[in-house]
């Protein structure tokens, strides 16, 4: 699997809590790569800045760095870094442990909403009665991204996948193992 | 007796600013462990066997948390 890998079909090697004898994962989902953009765009500005601000400074005529004895200057500065770099890796983290997962007994849903809280829901694959999928927007459509939605029979939880890769796809395949399980 | 004064109140603003600049890198520190120890615990939920990139993860969350540490070091002994 590589770095941005965001649909994989009978992955290899995976594990996960709980996973039953004889379970076997079909599919890993993952946001689809293009959804990582916003954070790195945010990353490269914040990296990018600093260079910048003494430019900026100098053109104003306001240079406030005199101030700042030049210890502190070179602590904040690195701590400045330090921060960035913890918010590109506590984004690709979260995106990367987002996970949707499609076995061949049920469907399960990892969503790390932050870095202290995380909700795992399950759901066995004859629960589920119909399955949906949305692709809104130019993004969407150009990438091939969107919401697969599948609705659980009686008050049991309703499943999303939310922004995955070749939604018809994933569509299609939980469908399926739904009819299978139908027809024994 | 104003130079004296003077001094004081510039030693005090040292002070105050060293402590503060402790005080923000300690809670980073913190906030470092919690971001360390939540890598451990997603990597619990989902094992990625023979990947690079779950050995990539926990080696960059252990390397960020020792350059958190070094800089909270590194700014005991400069400043």
């Amino acid at each position: 699997m590589g770095l941005f890998t965001s649909f994989t079909m009978q992955p290899q090697g995976v594990e996960f809590e709980h996973q039953e004898p004889g379970e076997q994962i079909i599919l890993l989902l993952r946001r689809h790569a293009i959804t990582n953009v916003p954070w790195i765009t945010i990353t490269l500005v914040l990296f990018i800045l600093p260079l910048l601000v003494p430019t900026i400074l100098s053109i104003t005529n306001q240079n406030l760095f005199f101030l700042i004895p030049d210890n502190f200057l070179l602590i904040y500065l690195l701590l400045y870094y330090l921060i960035v770099i913890g918010y590109a890796l506590l984004s690709f983290v979260l995106w990367f442990y987002n996970l949707g997962l499609v076995t061949n007994y049920r469907v399960i849903d990892i969503d790390a909403v932050n870095f202290t809280s995380k909700n795992v829901a399950a759901t066995a694959i004859h629960d589920i009665v119909d399955v949906e999928y949305t692709q809104r927007g130019f993004l969407q459509n150009t990438f091939d991204y969107g919401n697969v939605f599948m609705q659980t029979a009686g008050t049991n939880e309703n499943f999303e996948f939310d922004l995955v890769p070749q939604p018809a796809v994933v569509a299609d395949i939980v469908s399926d193992l739904i009819r299978e399980k139908e027809n024994g | 007796m104003d130079n004296i004064s003077q001094l004081l109140q510039d030693f005090q603003i040292g002070v105050v600013a060293k402590g503060i600049t402790l005080l923000v890198l300690f809670l980073f520190i913190i906030s470092v462990i919690i971001i360390f120890s939540s890598v451990q615990s997603f990597n619990r939920i989902i094992f990625i066997k023979q990947s690079a990139i779950t050995l990539l993860i926990q080696g960059i969350a252990i390397a960020y948390f020792l350059a958190a540490i070094s800089l909270f070091i590194l700014a005991l002994a400069i400043l």
